[in-house]
């Protein structure tokens, strides 16, 4: 990493969007980093879509406002490539973290896949129906960044998630971290 | 120790620190989760105060200032609405010399609903007679909480404190935050102690009628209690910085390559650090700038704005607040105590994001302004792309 990175998710409610950005932050600051996670807080509603950041950095953080140029996009919704424009800003050297299954999908940049949603069902992380993404995208952004270290990532979903909960994520991310694809795109 | 939270947890956390006895609570967003926290904390053993649950913000500070008069350390929270609700409470306690600490998430005011982040609600609190400070991030809303309580307390003050904080933008916000030791805090604020308790066993009594010549004396007591408390404010201030390691609480407000600068942008909460990169940026690009942040609306400190300010051949005021039709209140705070160029800017305003982009925009517009020509006035600033604002009357027929 550089001085700094920035990194935005998009999801929808319910999803966890808020949380993964928040045990981002966490695992940063576990590697004495500064960090600061926020979303974009409306009328918030299940299924709707979801904005949330994430700064880290060696120095102090000064900016408050939303990530308009982002180095990182983390889509836990692939179908929100469709209905808006999750990939707004992304600096032209950005990357992207998608929950994808099969062929990755054109987006001309610098994509890494995983089937978080596969994983998920795997390991039987579902509430109220819905797989559990937010936390097995972690793993697949820090084998696209390298920020934070997987172990820092681990020890922060420790302390966010107790027992099972706990368990089954830090197992999670070990398996995104090795179930993503680096795809090199090439720009349309 | 150092742990990532938000503004909300943070103060929580202070308040646990501060061990307080009672929390008046009633919810209210962005406030909620400092209440929600605190109830949690009672729930898991963690904290032995009452939580008493009411059923409006008037009550939450009716019982806070009852718990505070019958000598038990004691804090609420609310937000727009909220404190609007609770306005005439307000100034009973502030009437009575209650110590007590609220903090306020601030929000914008309805008609119409808006949940987002805006002053005004906090300033327009400014003539109840309350100390009254404002954050800039998580770590000074856990340390301005800590030092309200202290402050409060001291014999010299014996007011209650407001500790503000950007609504989301603080409140909600997850960062890096130093907690000072249990032991620090307990060796920081003393007990709690106060010259009368309100008890059923003894004959003291409040809030009864008093004759003009004795009314008009309390309020000029209180007048003088606030104007006082800037000494007691700075020594409390030193104190904190030696049980915190990022402490800079020697002055009332905090001024950012002043020194030199030419020009001044003067603001207050969570921006003022967006503000800071874009006076970097100016400086590396030529424009001799500095910042001022209010950290402290009451007690107003004239001295420390005059030895700051006074020499500045212009400033800018950004205000996240309005007095609608005059403008921002911190602009026509300084406009009464400076006798320089001063130019108002509102903006902010319900939410609307402003980042550093903007303040260098307007920063370097301004100096331009400045450098050939008198500036004043008040303008109303719109980022990014709105550039022409159709103001209709809602009513009328287009």
């Amino acid at each position: 990493m550089e001085s700094s990175l920035e990194i935005r998710f998009h999801g929808r409610g319910g999803q966890g969007v808020v949380t993964a950005a928040n045990v981002l932050a966490e695992a940063a600051s576990l590697e004495n980093m500064f960090s600061s996670a926020f979303p974009i807080y409306g009328a918030e509603r299940r299924g709707a879509e979801i904005e949330s950041y994430c700064r880290i950095s060696r120095t102090q953080i000064r900016e408050t406002s939303p990530i308009e140029e982002p180095d990182v996009v983390v889509i836990l919704d692939p179908t929100l490539l469709k209905i808006s424009n999750p990939l707004r800003g992304l600096r032209k050297d950005g990357k992207v973290v998608i929950n994808w299954k099969g062929a990755s999908p054109s987006v001309g940049f610098k994509t890494y896949t995983v089937d978080a949603t596969g994983i998920a069902l795997e390991l039987k992380l579902v509430k109220s129906g819905w797989p559990l993404v937010n936390i097995v995208m972690l793993g697949a952004l820090v084998k696209a960044t390298g920020v934070p270290s997987l172990e820092s990532l681990k020890m922060a979903i420790g302390q966010e998630f107790s027992g099972n909960l706990g368990e089954l994520n830090k197992r999670a991310v070990e398996l995104s971290f090795e179930r993503t694809f680096e795809v090199e795109q090439i720009v349309a | 120790m150092m742990k990532v939270m938000s503004g909300n947890e943070a103060v929580a956390l202070a308040v646990k620190l501060a061990r307080v006895g009672v929390v008046g609570i009633y919810p209210i967003t962005p406030q909620t989760t400092i209440i929600e926290e605190l109830a949690e904390m009672r729930a898991r053993g963690e904290l032995s105060a009452d939580i008493v649950r009411v059923e409006s913000e008037h009550s939450a500070m009716a019982v806070t200032l009852g718990a505070a008069v019958s000598g038990v350390r004691s804090f609420t929270a609310t937000s727009s609405q909220g404190l609007l609700y609770m306005h005439e409470m307000v100034w009973w306690t502030s009437g009575s010399r209650a110590p007590l600490v609220m903090v306020v998430a601030t929000r914008a005011v309805g008609a119409p609903w808006n949940i987002w982040n805006e002053n005004t609600d906090f300033m327009s609190e400014r003539d109840s007679g309350w100390i009254m400070a404002f954050a800039s991030t998580p770590q000074e809303a856990l340390d301005l909480t800590l030092q309200a309580f202290r402050i409060s307390e001291d014999p010299r003050v014996f007011l209650p404190v407001m500790v503000g904080m950007d609504g989301f933008i603080l409140s909600h916000t997850k960062t890096n935050v130093f907690i000072p030791s249990q032991e620090d805090v307990d060796n920081f604020i003393p007990p709690r102690r106060q010259p009368y308790v309100i008890d059923p066993e003894t004959k003291e009594s409040m809030g009864n009628i008093f004759p003009p010549i004795y009314y008009m004396k309390l309020r000029q007591s209180i007048h003088e209690a606030i104007t006082n408390s800037e000494e007691v404010i700075k020594e409390v201030g030193r104190e904190y910085n030696k049980i915190s390691p990022l402490g800079d609480y020697g002055t009332l407000n905090v001024s950012y390559k002043l020194d030199d600068a030419d020009y001044a942008v003067v603001t207050m909460g969570a921006w003022s650090l967006d503000a800071m990169e874009a006076v970097d940026k100016l400086r590396e690009n030529g424009l001799n700038v500095g910042l001022y942040r209010v950290r402290y609306i009451r007690p107003w400190s004239e001295k420390e704005i005059r030895e700051n300010l006074g020499d500045k051949r212009a400033i800018l005021v950004v205000d996240r607040a309005t007095s609608l039709g005059r403008g921002g209140p911190l602009y026509l705070e300084l406009k009464s105590t400076l006798n320089i160029p001063i130019k108002g800017v509102v903006t902010g305003l319900g939410g609307v994001s402003v980042g550093k982009r903007d303040f260098y925009s307007l920063i370097s517009r301004f100096v331009e302004e400045a450098r050939y020509s008198e500036v004043g006035g008040v303008e109303w600033y719109y980022p990014g792309e709105v550039k022409e604002v159709e103001l209709g009357t809602p009513r009328t027929a287009h």
